[in-house]
């Protein structure tokens, strides 16, 4: 007999349809049960895709444009128990790369506490998290998702997770293995830095554990405000059979790994038929002279990035059926605000970008998307696109 | 009596239970206290229903109920034997006009959607009798399924209660 249970019990003898009979008792016991062994509704299909055409545009430069199936995701989820159960998303990209985006097991603890072990994503910024096509404007994913934050970064690890809804806070905590720096040869540049380090979870080495958060608050209406941090060193094979007295190998090791520690602060706002969303991140590297001085790479000491969009729903206005949103964005980014040591930082690495554009929903979870940008870089060459694409999602 | 409507109150964990208690106190005061749960004929057993009383009467009702199996293109209605992928948790608490004072998300696991927890938003639930999302209840990007299960969940609640006293 449970203590806590005592308040709710308050006999009230007026009302006769609140005193129990054996029956609805056993059926109930029994749909509970029912509910622990169905495996109807534990099973969780779900799908998201999209198609691009990209056209590049220069001045007195011709370029040919080009058309993708740039992912299908399938997305698994089974529900062995209330308290556990798996997710698993299998991408296809460009047609003929299958990977593995999520693989993880949940633990619900607690109903504020999650344990989540297994191919996680790593939780900075709103896009390496929340990627499908209809929850974003823009044909391409924000220029700073390829450059700064890799996205879909995901590597393994394990961690915790969970929702305080009172307060209306968002938390997760993960332990994971780091990006691999170098693999034999150098993975690491100063272009993105490190997008080719990415492990995505086949075959990891792992030096140490890198540790990752992210805090998002939505107590205030329409607003989702969120931090996220990443800190760690990348991998590195050369510290795999290596002996403690080999100290000259030791040497060649520590310079083949990075101190990594990237912050990211981002907002989503919603109100009536106003959208506004944005992006910073701050990345951070160290040991970067002695990296590039063992590998010849150029990677830089801190990279920014960013960008702000807005956008107006005028569904009603043109009474369309769904939302139809033309959006501006504005984005900057540099990996190479700074350099270490004799490093000359290149200017090619630092961009603009605006983007104008519309994302038509012929359904709430079908969307029709087309965008104009114009790319500059710190060398003042430019470059246009056209963009046209469709996404769509559903479980 | 006791033991009865514990073993009746089983289905629903009780950290619940205290949660409602908590945001009915904070509502009617210390004094009020519940009945055991309505047992209601042809209810869906994911729908859990309290009579709140004070000082001897009847001040109105609370309903904890489980998210509806939602899947984009509709909710399906009612054979909630079933479990649901993504379970969330909500409150909702009437007055004895059967309006609706407050609805509270109580537990929310899933990493999508979450944002109905929102209070500002869950005040929408506050005015009308029936709600449609993009009428009177804002969509939520992001959040399109939690959105229509907690709404349909809503409009189904208010069923229940109309047909109390």
């Amino acid at each position: 007999m449970r203590k806590s249970l005592f308040w709710i019990v308050l006999i009230s003898p007026y009302l006769s349809f609140a005193q129990l009979s054996d029956s609805s008792k056993t059926q109930l016991k029994n749909s509970a049960q029912t509910l622990i062994d169905s495996k109807d509704g534990n099973l969780l299909l779900a799908a998201y895709g999209e198609v691009h055409f990209n056209q590049p545009m220069a001045e007195k430069t011709s370029y040919n444009g080009s058309l993708d199936v740039h992912r299908q995701v399938l997305l698994f989820g089974y529900k062995f128990d209330n308290k556990t159960s798996f997710i698993t998303e299998i991408e296809i990209e460009h047609i003929k790369e299958v990977y593995l985006e999520q693989a993880f097991l949940n633990y619900k603890a607690k109903p504020w506490l999650n344990i989540q072990a297994g191919l996680l994503l790593i939780p900075i910024g709103i896009i390496n998290e929340y990627h499908e096509p209809t929850t974003f404007n823009g044909v391409e994913r924000p220029l700073i998702n390829s450059t700064i934050i890799p996205t879909t970064w995901r590597e393994i690890g394990a961690g915790v997770a969970g929702n305080i809804t009172s307060i209306g806070l968002r938390y997760q905590l993960y332990a994971v293995n780091g990006p691999l720096g170098f693999d034999n040869e150098a993975k690491l540049n100063g272009e993105k830095p490190i997008r080719g380090a990415r492990q995505k979870g086949s075959q990891v080495t792992m030096t140490g554990i890198d540790v990752s958060g992210r805090l998002t608050y939505y107590g205030v209406r329409g607003l989702n405000l969120a931090l996220s941090g990443y800190w760690g060193k990348t991998e590195s094979s050369l510290y795999h059979n290596l002996h403690d007295d080999s100290l000259s190998m030791k040497s060649r090791a520590d310079s083949s790994s990075v101190g990594v520690r990237m912050i990211s602060g981002d907002f989503r706002f919603q109100k009536k038929n106003f959208e506004a969303r944005g992006e910073l991140i701050l990345m951070n590297l160290s040991n970067t002279s002695q990296y590039n001085a063992f590998t010849n790479q150029d990677l830089g000491k801190t990279a920014y990035g960013y960008y702000a969009e807005v956008g107006y729903n005028i569904g009603k206005l043109i009474h369309a059926k769904n939302k139809v949103v033309p959006f501006f964005r504005y984005s900057n980014y540099d990996t190479h605000q700074q350099t270490s040591a004799s490093l000359i930082a290149n200017p090619n690495y630092k961009n603009w970008a605006y983007t104008s554009g519309i994302s038509w929903f012929i359904n709430p979870n079908f969307v029709v998307k087309g965008d104009y940008q114009h790319f500059i870089n710190g060398n003042n060459n430019t470059l246009n696109m056209i963009n046209l694409g469709v996404g769509y999602w559903f479980r | 009596m006791l033991s009865a409507s514990l073993e009746f109150s089983m289905p629903l964990p009780n950290h619940l239970l205290n949660k409602m208690n908590k945001s009915a106190i904070k509502l009617w005061g210390k004094e009020v206290s519940f009945t055991q749960e309505i047992s209601i004929d042809h209810m869906n057993p994911d729908h859990h229903v309290f009579e709140a009383n004070l000082g001897g009467s009847a001040i109105g009702y609370a309903i904890i109920s489980r998210a509806l199996g939602c899947k984009i293109g509709g909710c399906s209605p009612k054979n909630s034997e079933e479990s649901n992928f993504e379970d969330f948790y909500y409150l909702t608490l009437v007055n004895r006009n059967h309006k609706i004072i407050q609805v509270k998300v109580l537990e929310y696991t899933s990493d999508h959607g979450y944002e109905i927890a929102n209070k500002g938003w869950l005040k929408q639930f506050q005015q009308g009798n029936y709600f449609k999302v993009g009428q009177n209840i804002d969509a939520i990007s992001g959040a399109t399924i939690s959105v229509n299960s907690i709404t349909q969940g809503v409009n189904s609640q208010l069923e229940i209660i109309n047909q109390l006293p």
